[in-house]
Parts: structure tokens; sequence; C-alpha cells
């Protein structure tokens, strides 16, 4: 560490970002796809049609279906098709597993009921039957589960990680001494001088937002981080955070079932009297506790349009249709809690602002990217006038830059082309489309061992590119559901995710021929092994 | 949110011009005199102010600011690929400085705001 407090905010800067740096980007490129997750899901699930029924029509659907099917459910759970996040109408049931096995293992009885989920089409009531897929869901849980990991484990890993990223942001902010004079400076062209512009320049006008992910992801995991404030006010034993988790998310006017049948009212008719006090298409969600059962409760819920996500519910009688009453999540001590999480997740958001959801987030993924390939940049000069060529930990930090920054984007595209050509009938498929992502991305880490650096960064975006827009194409072939098709029906799911990809690919091809350029002004005796030939920020 | 984002581009750009280095890069001839800079600083700030008050107005505070923060993300954005490839393409807003405030080579006078 150097004197001087602003030198050791750049030491800390430096080192807090590099050590997870990669990791981060990771988080932040999945995480960020998440903002088109329904969207995703619907590409991935090309079964599904958009849907024009009724509120009505798709109600008495689903409560036929679930009535021949799960009449003996605990409860069960409609979502007609209402808008951008439920653009298909599905039906979800909960049984409890056996008795036996369910005193056998214990405690927590939320942990031993079946959840059994199916798209329904609301002309015929039947199951619409999709191919094995994670879909855009997957994906997006990637950034915070990182997928093989047991949920404590990754949540402590992510934990921690954020908290670096939260000391490089603040540390970084310090260290950035022409904060406002640079505000609006990027200065192509100069190598280092380049990168570091593009590095501050981007992190300086999302900083609100940056910073806003990077606190907001910590809260969501501060009942890990900070686990005495349950073991304070519940104790220590196994199931106080299930107490804990019942007492906060307590509803009003539950009941235990009475054992005795009796036949659910129709359930269009409440979400008639729900759609008269709230407006039409405002319902969300229908639930049916106990079904069948003299005391079935029937919740339907409407969603408030801002960024808590409150929502509001009318409680009816499900024996007999009588509204019990009325009432609202909200309260004030979880209102911090769930606006600084409705503002992480940007469920709330319209078009636009999903969109600039969206590009910060890429900006957020560069600013990273641009801060690890900075690393070895501001060290080249040094590390390449070495007689037995640089350091090994040099030679790390760069393998793993171009396999994480120019590898993971072919890792996506795997996993969408995995979702197009894997077989329907193979067993576990929605597991070897996850596989595919980590296997991509674990040779593109790799592939650096084999070919200098500046090739590798070169031929990976080149993958990249190819692969982005070859998905289009093996979209058309195995759905016949082509680009053109698309915008002459209107299908903005699938334009927008074709004309997306398209654009990615584009981008990746204009970085690899940018490099390629840059790789032959480099004067032949520069161009040896592990010469850098390391974009300048113009590229990115 | 497009008007939000007129006002919050129009607003960072006249900023952008009180930093003498992209002041410069729109018109290498001249050098702003402290009234130009009084000026753009004045229109600057009033136009972030009014994309603040119109968005807080249109969407309520939380959503409001939360709209901000993406709208100044984007025209920040814009301006620095404008400085970066085609700094001349700023002028269109400094030429409301350049007929109110005048620059150093042609008179201080006539400044009156």
């Amino acid at each position: 560490m150097k004197n001087g407090f602003r030198q050791s905010m750049a030491w800390l800067h430096t080192w807090t970002g590099l050590v997870v740096g990669w990791i981060l980007f990771f988080v932040f490129a999945t995480g960020n796809l998440g903002r088109f997750d329904t969207e995703i899901d619907r590409w991935m699930k090309p079964e599904l049609r958009p849907e024009t029924a009724s509120l009505a029509q798709s109600v008495e659907a689903a409560q036929q279906r679930l009535q021949s099917r799960a009449a003996n459910a605990e409860s069960w759970t409609i979502w007609p098709a209402t808008n951008r996040d439920y653009p298909n109408l599905r039906v979800r049931w909960e049984q409890p597993v056996t008795q036996a096995s369910a005193e056998h293992s214990g405690r927590t009885q939320n942990q031993n009921r079946k959840r059994t989920e199916e798209y329904l089409d609301p002309e015929t009531a039947k199951p619409v039957e999709t191919r094995a897929t994670g879909g855009g869901q997957l994906l997006y849980k990637m950034h915070y589960e990182l997928h093989y990991l047991p949920r404590t484990v990754s949540d402590w890993l992510i934990g921690i990680c954020s908290m670096f990223m939260l000391v490089a942001i603040i540390s970084g902010i310090i260290t950035h001494k022409k904060i406002f004079a640079d505000f609006f400076t990027f200065r192509p062209g100069k190598g280092q001088r380049s990168w570091l512009d593009l590095h501050a320049a981007l992190a300086t006008i999302v900083l609100p937002f940056f910073l806003m992910m990077t606190y907001s992801g910590l809260v969501f995991l501060v009942l890990t981080l900070f686990p005495g404030n349950v073991a304070a006010n519940y104790g220590l034993g196994d199931d106080t955070r299930t107490t804990y988790n019942d007492e906060l998310n307590a509803t009003p006017y539950e009941a235990e079932r009475a054992d005795q049948a009796a036949p659910l009212v129709n359930l269009s008719s409440l979400t008639a009297i729900a759609e008269q006090k709230w407006g039409a298409g405002q319902v969300r969600t229908i639930e049916v506790e106990n079904p069948g059962d003299s005391n079935a409760r029937v919740r339907v819920t409407h969603l408030l349009d801002d960024t808590s996500r409150t929502n509001q519910e009318l409680v009816f009688d499900g024996a007999n249709g009588a509204l019990m009453g009325e009432f609202s999540n909200q309260s004030n001590a979880r209102g911090f809690y769930d606006h600084l999480l409705g503002l992480h997740r940007g469920l709330f958001a319209g078009w636009v602002l999903r969109w600039l959801y969206f590009l910060s987030g890429i900006a957020g993924a560069i600013i990273i990217a641009s801060g690890l390939v900075l690393w070895v940049v501001k060290r080249n000069p040094k590390q390449l006038k070495q007689a037995d060529g640089p350091d090994f930990g040099h030679r790390l930090v760069e393998a793993l830059n171009v396999g994480t920054i120019a590898g993971l984007p072919i890792a996506v595209a795997a996993y969408f082309l995995a979702n197009r050509l894997l077989p329907l009938d193979l067993a576990g498929r929605g597991n070897w489309e996850a596989n595919s992502f980590f296997i991509v991305w674990l040779l593109a880490l790799l592939y650096p061992i084999v070919r200098p650096v500046g090739r590798a960064w070169i031929e990976q975006f080149w993958v990249a590119a190819a692969a982005f827009l070859l998905l289009p194409i093996v979209n058309a072939l195995t759905t016949g559901r082509h680009l053109l098709h698309s915008l002459q029906v209107h299908d903005w799911i699938f334009a927008g995710f074709d004309l997306t990809v398209i654009v990615a690919g584009l981008l990746f091809a204009w970085i690899a021929i940018h490099l390629s350029r840059r790789a032959q002004q480099v004067p032949a005796p520069a161009r040896r092994r592990n010469a850098s030939h390391l974009p300048s920020a113009q590229e990115v | 949110m497009l008007v939000s984002f007129v006002f919050a581009y129009f607003g960072f750009a006249a900023l952008s011009l009180t930093k003498a280095r992209h002041y410069q890069q729109v018109w290498p001839q001249r050098s702003a005199t402290p009234q130009t800079l009084y000026l753009l600083k004045t229109v600057g700030w009033f136009f972030i102010v009014i994309a603040t008050v119109y968005l807080i107005q249109l969407r309520g505070l939380g959503l409001g600011l939360t709209d901000l923060f993406a709208v100044f993300s984007l025209a920040a954005l814009v301006l620095i690929l404008q400085f970066s490839y085609a700094p001349r393409s700023v002028a269109a807003i400094g030429l409301v400085a350049r007929l109110r405030g005048q620059s150093a080579p042609v008179s201080t006078s006539t400044s009156h705001l």
C-alpha cells in the first residue's frame, strides 16, 4: 500500500475490483439478461402462443382444469394472461406429500409440499406441453444462485463479492480526482488513457444505477449476511427462521380446513367483482386455499404499479362467494426493503425504462470489463520487457479476461442454441441447456492457454459473433418463425429477440475486425507470444 | 420520457460546454468569456431542474427519480459519444450561448442577461 489517502484508495480500488471482477462480470451479464426474463422465456418455449382470451374465459378454463386434476390440493394459484409479466395462462397447485414422509423429515411443512405447474390453453382448458427448459428464469437466477452451488454457499459468495464491489465503487469515486471536469470526456485511440476514460466516464454517468444495484443486491442477502438480527429476536433454534418467515408473510383471513366438502364458487364471478373495483385488466392472480372445503378462501390480487410491488387483495369465502375483506401487504417496516428490492428487480418498469435498465446493465458490465483490461494494459509495458516473459499472475489475469469477457457471450449463445438444438425427449433436457452454458464457458477459459492472448481475443469475438448471428437462422429452421414472419404478425417477442441477437452479433464482429486491424498495425518485433494486442477502448 | 430526455440533454450540453476542453472542441478558435460561462451554467442547471421537476410531477417522487437517473445516464452517454466522435455536433446547443453571451474575439459588451 502506498502513502496518501487517494493512493491508498486507488490501491484498494484496483485490488478489490480485480479479485472479484470476473464473478461480478458474470453476475452483471446474466442478471442483466433477466431484464427480459419473460421475453426470453417466451422465446425458449415456442410452444406457447400469444393469448387473446378474456379474463372470465381464462379463469373458467383454469378452474375446470384444476377441479379435474387437483381437486384435493391444498391450494391453487391461477395466473391469467394479463400483462408483460404474465403472458400466458398458468396454474399451480400444491399438495402435501404423504403424511409418513412429512413426519419423517420433520419440521417445516413448507418444504414438504409438492408443487405442480402447467400452462393452459384457455380455449380448451387443456395443458400446453412445453419443452423442458430453464428458460429466461434460469438464466436470470444464475446471477445469484451461480447454478451449481447450494444457496447457502452462493449467498455468501455473492454477498462477499457484492461487498467487494461496494468497496470498489466507493474507493473508485474517491480515486477519480476529476469526476466533474472529466464528466463528458472520452478520448479514443490513446491506449491506457482511453481505457481509463471509458472506465471512469461510464462509471460516472451510471453511478446512481451502479450504486443502487450493488447496495440493494446486498439488502437481498441481509438475512444471510446478518443472521444475528433474526437470532436476537427469535432465538437460535432450527425452526426460528421458519417462524420468522411465517410472521413476516402472515396474511389475514387464513383458515384451517374444516373437512366438510363444499363446492367452490364460480371463480370468474369473483374476478368480475374485483375488476369492477380496480378496473379492467388489473387482476393479477387468483389464489384458492382449501379448494372444495367449506372453509375455502379465495384471494384475488391486484398489483400496485410502483416500485414496492405492493399487492392489494380481496378475500372471499370460497363456499358462498361472500367478500370477507380487503387488505394490502404494505407496511412501513417492510417499505424500505420492498422499495430497494423493487428498484433492483425493476419489474415495475415500462418498455422505455426497461431498455434503459438494460443499457445501464451493459454499461455496468463494460465498466467491470474495462477495469479488468486496464489492470493488464497498465502493467504490460513493464511485464513485456521481462526477459522470460510476463509473470504467471499477469498471464492468468489476461487469460481470465479473454475467457470471461469474450467467452461469456459465447456461453449465453450456446444456452440459446441448446434450447433449439437438443432433442426434445432428452432426459434432463433443461439441465443440459445449463450445462452447455458452463461447458462452453469453461472451454473459453481454457482456450487462451493454447493460443496467444492477442489471437484468443480476436478468435473468441469472432466465435461470439458467429454464434449470435446463427441464432435467428437456427430459430427459423427449427420453429419456422423467422424474422420476417414475426414482423408480419407483430410478434414482438420473437422479432425483438432476433433483432437483439443480430445487433449483438454485429457488435462482436465489429470488435473482432477492429482488433485484427490493430494487431496488424503492431510492428513485427512486438508481435510475439503474449505481446499486448489489447484493444484500445473505442471497440467496446 | 422523451421530453425529459430533451431537457436533460440540453442541460448537460450547456454544462459540458462550461468545461474548457469541450468548449475548445466545439469552437477551436475561441475561448469562453466569464459571461458565456455564467450563461451556460445558468441555462444548464435550469434545464436539469426542469427535467427533474417535470418527471416528478409526471410520475411521482419514487418513479420520477428512477426515470430521471436513467434519462441522465442516456443524455450524458450521447454527449460523451458526440464529443469523442463528432464534437462539432454539440454546437447546436452552443449556438444559444453564442447568440447571447458572445465569445471573446467578437465583443464582451453585448451580453445582457
